[in-house]
C-alpha cells in the first residue's frame, strides 16, 4: 500500500524519468477516458465484480 | 450432475428449506446466479491435495452465506436491483438471517471431520463482515478508513471461502495461510470493483449516494490541481457530460493509476504467498491471480507500456 499524496508525487516525477517502474502508470494518467473505458468494456472488468 | 448443482441440491433438499418458501426460492435462483469465486473451495480443496468434491457442503456455505451478504448490502446501500423491493425489507431481512444459518448447519451436518472448525471459520467470516459492513455505512472517508473497510468488510469472504475448501481437502495446516491468500485476493477484487463502479457509465449510485471508491478517494485527497473542480461535480454525475468530465478528472489526476499500482503491489505479494506455500496443485489458485490481473496487463498494453515485471 503506497500512500496517495506519496504515489501522486512519484507519479509526477515519472514524467520526467520515463525508465521508471512508474512510468506505465504515468501513461495511462495520460491516455484519454475513451481508451481507459474501452478496456473496461473490452475486458468486462463488470466480470470481475458483484454481479446481480 | 456438476458440483455447484451438487451442492445447490444439499440446500434445496434441506428440511428447513422445504418448510420455507421463500429461502426455497432464494436457493432456486442461485441456480441462476452464481455467486462470486463460487468454486473458491473447490480450488482450495485441489490445491492442497484433496478431492473438490469433497468441498461441496463448504460451496453450499459460501453460496449461502453469499446470498446473505446481497440481501444485507442491497438493504444498506437502498439498491434499486435489491430483493427488499420485492419481498419489504423486514422479509428480506429475516431471509438475510435464515441463509446464514443455513449456511453454518450445512457445515456442521456434513461429515467432514473438520466440521466444527470450518462452522466457526464461516461464524468468524459472517462477524467481521458484519462489523465491516458497519464501518462501511458510515461512509469514513479517509484513506486509513479505505483499507480498513475493505479488509474488514471484502477479504473475510474470499479467505473463508479458502480456508474452507483447506479443512474439507483436510489439509489443516494450510487452512491458516490459504485464508491469507484470500484475504489478499478480497482486496484485489474490491479495488477491481471500485474501478469498475467508478468508470460505469451511466453513473454508478456510489457517486450519488456521496460513497468513494478507491479512484473518487483518491481523487479527493490528493492535492492535484483539479481537485476543487472534482469536489464541486463529483454530485452532479446523472448529467452525462460531467460524468465525463470527473472520470477524465479520475484519469489525469493519477487516481485510475494508483488503483492499478495497488493492484499490481497485491499480485506481486499473492504471487509470493502462492509460491511460499508449496501446494500440492498451486494451478487453480495460479488460475485465479492470472485471471485477475488480465484486465491491468491490457491496460498497459493499450497505452503502449510494458507490464512491470515482479522482482
Amino acid at each position: 500500500m503506497v500512500a496517495m499524496q506519496t504515489f501522486y508525487t512519484d507519479l509526477s516525477f515519472a514524467a520526467e524519468n520515463m525508465g521508471s517502474a512508474f512510468s506505465g502508470l504515468w501513461r495511462i494518467a495520460r491516455a484519454s477516458l475513451k481508451e481507459i473505458l474501452a478496456v473496461r468494456s473490452e475486458l468486462a472488468w463488470d466480470a470481475w465484480a458483484e454481479s446481480k | 450432475m456438476t458440483s455447484y448443482e451438487r451442492a445447490l441440491r444439499l440446500l434445496t433438499d434441506h428440511p428447513h428449506v422445504r418448510t420455507w418458501p421463500e429461502l426455497a426460492a432464494a436457493c432456486e435462483r442461485a441456480r441462476a446466479h452464481r455467486p462470486i469465486a463460487w468454486d473458491f473451495p473447490l480450488r482450495a480443496a485441489q490445491a492442497v491435495g484433496g478431492q473438490a468434491e469433497a468441498a461441496i457442503p463448504a460451496v453450499a456455505a459460501n453460496t449461502c452465506t453469499h446470498m446473505a451478504l446481497i440481501l444485507i448490502d442491497d438493504l444498506l446501500d437502498e439498491d434499486p436491483r435489491g430483493a427488499q423491493h420485492r419481498l419489504g425489507a423486514g422479509r428480506a431481512a429475516n431471509l438475510a438471517a435464515g441463509l446464514l444459518a443455513l449456511g453454518t448447519q450445512v457445515l456442521l451436518e456434513s461429515n467432514c471431520s473438520e466440521r466444527l472448525r470450518a462452522a466457526r471459520a464461516l461464524n468468524d467470516m459472517i462477524l467481521r463482515t458484519g462489523y465491516g459492513q458497519d464501518l462501511d455505512v458510515q461512509n469514513l472517508q479517509t484513506e486509513d478508513a479505505y483499507w480498513q473497510v475493505t479488509r474488514a468488510k471484502s477479504s473475510p469472504y474470499f479467505g473463508t471461502a479458502l480456508c474452507l475448501g483447506a479443512l474439507f481437502g483436510e489439509r489443516l495446516d494450510a487452512a491458516e495461510r490459504l485464508q491469507e491468500f484470500g484475504e489478499l485476493f478480497g482486496e484485489i477484487m474490491q479495488i477491481h470493483d471500485d474501478l469498475n463502479d467508478c468508470l460505469a457509465v451511466p453513473a454508478n449510485v456510489d457517486w450519488i449516494q456521496g460513497r468513494s471508491p478507491l479512484p473518487i478517494l483518491f481523487a479527493q485527497t490528493v492535492a492535484h490541481p483539479e481537485r476543487e473542480r472534482f469536489m464541486k461535480l463529483r454530485s452532479q454525475v446523472e448529467d452525462a457530460v460531467i460524468l465525463e468530465e470527473v472520470q477524465t478528472i479520475l484519469v489525469r489526476c493519477g487516481a485510475i493509476s494508483y488503483s492499478v499500482n495497488e493492484l499490481i503491489l497485491r499480485q506481486k505479494k499473492a504471487e509470493k504467498m502462492l509460491a511460499a506455500m508449496r501446494l500440492a496443485d498451486p494451478q487453480p489458485l495460479a488460475q485465479l491471480l492470472e485471471e485477475a490481473i488480465a484486465p491491468v496487463q491490457h491496460l498497459f498494453a493499450k497505452v503502449g507500456a510494458e507490464f512491470p515485471v515482479a522482482k
